[in-house]
């Protein structure tokens, strides 16, 4: 047996036995019988809080030394505006923390470079856009936003989902502003978020298409540095961009629009 | 109760069909039958004219929490036949895998679930989804019976070996073998490569070969066009002949123990 194919049977011996293996008690408390499932978190809802609130804890002490960051600016637009839930404190907090997350390195290591892998397609202004499931964080329904001031035109502003709040995306505004006119922006019907990875971003998406198996000859890949960072490659036979979500998000964390120049 | 899971690593190979097709003749036996629908693509909900996407509850909400057996029958979907119900899937469910991924016991989730319904149905069938992953598993954990359609062509054949590898290697970890078998399905017998590709399955899985076929039948694109089961659309095309022979197999006692 060759090595590739006894390695490969291991991660997937590992795999099953632990997909196979009950949790002990302490840690199926995690997923109980609860009266109302609207009230109750999703695992991955606690996981980001908890997430959040590690990134919290780091923040709570480099702000007194960091005072040139965009996060300042947040303060100041976040207390302009009312959200009915939450101190301004609190709410700087959150969105200190999820600036915070952009600073972290990108993820260089695509999981989604070896062998055959799955990705979701979705319809955005006539554009159809995929990402890679193993980047992809979930998908909501869309459910009203709230527009924070001094933010760039693509950012459609904060969704509310199960006390978690995303950082909605207009996608078709983001990736085409150029096309973007008034009566593209009056046709445009968003119906669900693409969560990206572990962020706090979504697309907004029209319509949800498929999920395709891809294999690796079938995207031209963009592995050079490009002026395309977010764009992992072309899937050929669709002629759509496939993203690189974690340089999307980078691209989003630091404000930039498509040209990287917004 | 029974849970059948039709599972196999290759699309297209007529997965929702067979699911589809027994649980139409099963209603017919007067049998109680739950459809789950674990595929992401959501076919066999689309097939009984379901918006999956405009629903509250899912097999998806299966895993985000434990859910009570009464939350379990609110996510059910009824059809237009009285003793055919469907958990539905969502695209969601294409997600499980990175969010909840190789979590200790998430491969159980569907089996504790059905165990709550087993006085409300006498037969779950499972659509599993083309890829192995956490939905495939947890299909796999909570059948009696693997159901593996085979399209009968040389491609498929690869993919049915690696199947059957995903299947011995889970018998480990669980420490009983499955109780499979294997369905030839979309057979023409005018073509060489069906008889060759049919003979191959013979050959190499001989314990857990159907001896028979599932021909190409178009009745069961327009049963589906139709959103009617094939056993009422056709009853008496060669597709649903065939089927009904492969349920009366599969309901042999002798076929009920485990291999």
């Amino acid at each position: 047996m060759s090595k590739s194919l006894a390695a490969s049977k291991k991660v997937m011996k590992n795999y099953l036995s632990e997909l196979l293996t009950d949790k002990p008690p302490m840690e199926d408390s995690s997923r109980h019988d609860l009266p109302e499932r609207k009230d109750s978190k999703s695992i991955e809802e606690q996981r980001l809080e908890n997430l959040l609130k590690n990134v919290n804890a780091e923040l709570n002490i480099k702000e007194t030394s960091v005072s040139t960051t965009k996060s300042l600016n947040k303060v100041i637009d976040t207390k302009k505006i009312s959200i009915d839930e939450g101190t301004p404190e609190q709410r700087q907090d959150t969105i200190v923390a999820q600036k915070s997350s952009a600073s972290l390195p990108p993820q260089e290591d695509k999981t989604y470079r070896n062998g055959d892998f799955q990705a979701l397609f979705f319809n955005v202004g006539g554009l159809t856009v995929a990402v890679p499931l193993v980047e992809l964080g979930g998908i909501h329904p869309i459910e009203k936003t709230t527009a924070l001031m001094g933010k760039p035109e693509w950012y459609k502003g904060v969704m509310l989902y199960r006390d978690e709040k995303i950082n909605v995306v207009d996608t078709a505004l983001w990736v085409m502003p150029e096309k973007c006119d008034e009566k593209m922006k009056d046709s445009l019907n968003y119906q669900y978020v693409i969560m990206l990875g572990n962020s706090a971003w979504g697309l907004t998406a029209e319509n949800l298409v498929d999920t395709v198996v891809l294999k690796q000859d079938e995207v031209k890949w963009l592995d050079a540095p490009s002026k395309r960072p977010w764009l992992a490659g072309l899937v050929k036979d669709k002629m759509c961009a496939l993203l690189d979500v974690n340089s999307l998000i980078q691209l989003l964390n630091d404000g930039s629009g498509i040209h990287q120049d917004d | 109760m029974e849970v059948w899971a039709v599972a196999n690593q290759k699309g297209g190979v007529g997965k929702t069909t067979t699911t589809i097709a027994l649980a139409g003749l099963l209603a017919e036996c007067g049998k109680k039958v739950l459809l789950v629908d674990t595929d992401p693509h959501a076919s066999l909900s689309y097939y009984f004219g379901i918006e999956s996407e405009d629903l509250d509850l899912s097999v998806y909400d299966l895993f985000v929490q434990v859910a009570s057996k009464e939350q379990i029958l609110q996510s059910l979907c009824p059809t237009q036949y009285s003793n055919i119900d469907i958990l539905p899937a969502t695209m969601g469910l294409a997600t499980l895998d990175r969010s909840l991924g190789a979590r200790n016991g998430m491969g159980l989730v569907l089996k504790k679930a059905m165990l709550k319904l087993s006085q409300s149905y006498d037969y779950v069938l499972i659509d599993c989804p083309p890829i192995i992953g956490v939905l495939m598993v947890n299909a796999l954990a909570a059948s009696d019976r693997i159901i593996v359609p085979v399209q009968t062509e040389f491609l498929a054949l690869k993919g049915l070996e690696r199947m059957v590898k995903t299947m011995d290697m889970m018998a480990i970890e669980q420490g009983k073998p499955f109780n499979y078998t294997i369905v030839g399905t979309m057979f023409d017998k005018r073509t060489k490569a069906s008889l060759l590709a049919y003979k191959h399955l013979q050959k190499t899985y001989p314990n857990n070969i159907w001896p028979n076929i599932i021909p190409v039948d178009t009745n069961f694109r327009n049963a589906s066009l139709a959103q009617k089961v094939p056993s009422h659309y056709s009853p008496n095309s060669r597709g649903v002949f065939s089927y009904k022979n492969l349920l009366d197999y599969l309901l042999k006692p002798s076929q009920r123990s485990i291999k």
